[in-house]
C-alpha cells in the first residue's frame, strides 16, 4: 500500500496562487512595487517563498464519509534592499511588520488612513476555506551580504479547511 | 472480504418529533464514531457445584449523539432547544430513529424503525460552534421495514 501524502498539493497550488494576489493588494506597497513568487531581484524587491507544501494538521472523516481536513501552509515574505541608514532599515522592518498585521486583519495606519482586510480569498480548488493567517515571527534581519544587502524577513502561518466526500 | 465501510450504516432521526409525516435526517455529522449501545442485562450465576446458569433480562438501548453542533436552518436544533429551554419531558422528548444498513452500491440490506426519547446533555460548547450534544433512548416498537432515501415503510 503506498503511504499516504502530508501535503496537500491541490491546496499548496491553490494558495499560492490566492496568496499572490492577496499580497499584491496589501495597501503598503507602492505602485512601483509589486510581490514576486519565490525570487528576488538582485539587490532589491519583495519575494513570497512557501516554506514547504501544505501539510495536513487534521484528517478526520465522520461516520457519514464525510471528511474535514485542516492544512499549515508555511510561507515568508523577503524584503530586500540596501538600507543605507538605520531610518532605512527601521522603514523596511515596519513595512513587514504592517504586512505581517493586516493579514492577521488588524486595522493598520499606512499614512493617513487605515486598512483593514475585511475577509480572505476565495480557493479556486474544491471546498477548500482560508481559516486564519498569522505571523509566527516579527520581522527581522534574515542575511546580509557584503555589498550592503539586505534581506529582511517575516515568517506567516496560514491554515485552510478542506471538506469533501469520500 | 473486504471491510463494510461505516458510512453504509446509516442512522436516522425523525426531527419533526412526532409530526403527521416524519422527516428523517441523518445523523453523523462530525461524529467518528457513533454507537448503539445494547447495554444488555445478563446475570451470570455460579452454584456450588461449579455450574452456571445466565440470566439475560434484556437491553437498555441507548446511543450518543456527541458533539452535535447548532447549524442554521436546522430543525433538529430548534426541537434540540425547545427541549432545553421549556425543560421539556415525556413526548415532547419522543420520536423515531430508523438503522439502515446499506451494500456498498447503496441498496439496502435492512432498515428498523424504533421509537426513542431524546434527551439532550448541555447547550453550549467550546468556540468551535453551539453543541447540543444528546442521548438516544430506545424505547422499543422496533418494525423491520424498508428504507426509500427518506422514508421508512414497515413491511
Amino acid at each position: 500500500m503506498p503511504a499516504k501524502s502530508v501535503i496537500d498539493i491541490d491546496g499548496t497550488e491553490a494558495v499560492s496562487r490566492a496568496i499572490l494576489n492577496l499580497l499584491n493588494t496589501f495597501p503598503g506597497l507602492t505602485p512601483r512595487q509589486s510581490v514576486l513568487f519565490a525570487t528576488l531581484e538582485e539587490s532589491t524587491g519583495i519575494g513570497f517563498f512557501p516554506v514547504a507544501g501544505a501539510a495536513y494538521l487534521r484528517d478526520t472523516e465522520d461516520v457519514t464519509g464525510y471528511v474535514r481536513q485542516q492544512c499549515l501552509y508555511p510561507f515568508s515574505v523577503i524584503y530586500r534592499a540596501a538600507p543605507k541608514s538605520e531610518k532605512q532599515r527601521m522603514r523596511i522592518k515596519e513595512f513587514l511588520d504592517l504586512l505581517g498585521k493586516w493579514l492577521e486583519k488588524q486595522p493598520v495606519k499606512i499614512g493617513d488612513n487605515t486598512y483593514q482586510l475585511d475577509s480572505y480569498p476565495a480557493l479556486t480548488s474544491g471546498n477548500r476555506v482560508i481559516k486564519s493567517i498569522d505571523r509566527s515571527s516579527p520581522a527581522y534581519l534574515n542575511a546580509a551580504y557584503q555589498d550592503g544587502i539586505e534581506d529582511w524577513m517575516i515568517s506567516i502561518r496560514l491554515i485552510y479547511d478542506n471538506e469533501f466526500n469520500r | 472480504m473486504a471491510k463494510r465501510e461505516r458510512k453504509w450504516l446509516a442512522h436516522f432521526i425523525d426531527e419533526s418529533f412526532g409530526g403527521q409525516t416524519p422527516v428523517y435526517v441523518r445523523l453523523g455529522d462530525d461524529l467518528e464514531e457513533y454507537n448503539i449501545e445494547l447495554n444488555p442485562d445478563v446475570e451470570v450465576v455460579k452454584n456450588i457445584k461449579g455450574e452456571q446458569s445466565v440470566k439475560h433480562n434484556g437491553y437498555e438501548v441507548q446511543s450518543e449523539v456527541d458533539p452535535y453542533y447548532a447549524t442554521e436552518g436546522s430543525d433538529l436544533f430548534e426541537k434540540l432547544s425547545d427541549i432545553v429551554n421549556n425543560r421539556s419531558t415525556g413526548a415532547a422528548c419522543e420520536t423515531t430513529v430508523v438503522d439502515v444498513l446499506f451494500d456498498d452500491e447503496g441498496t439496502q440490506i435492512w432498515a428498523y424503525r424504533e421509537n426513542v426519547i431524546v434527551v439532550p446533555k448541555t447547550l453550549g460548547g467550546d468556540t468551535s460552534g453551539i453543541q447540543i450534544p444528546f442521548s438516544v433512548y430506545y424505547s422499543g416498537d422496533r418494525k423491520a421495514g424498508t428504507w426509500s432515501g427518506s422514508a421508512f415503510t414497515p413491511t
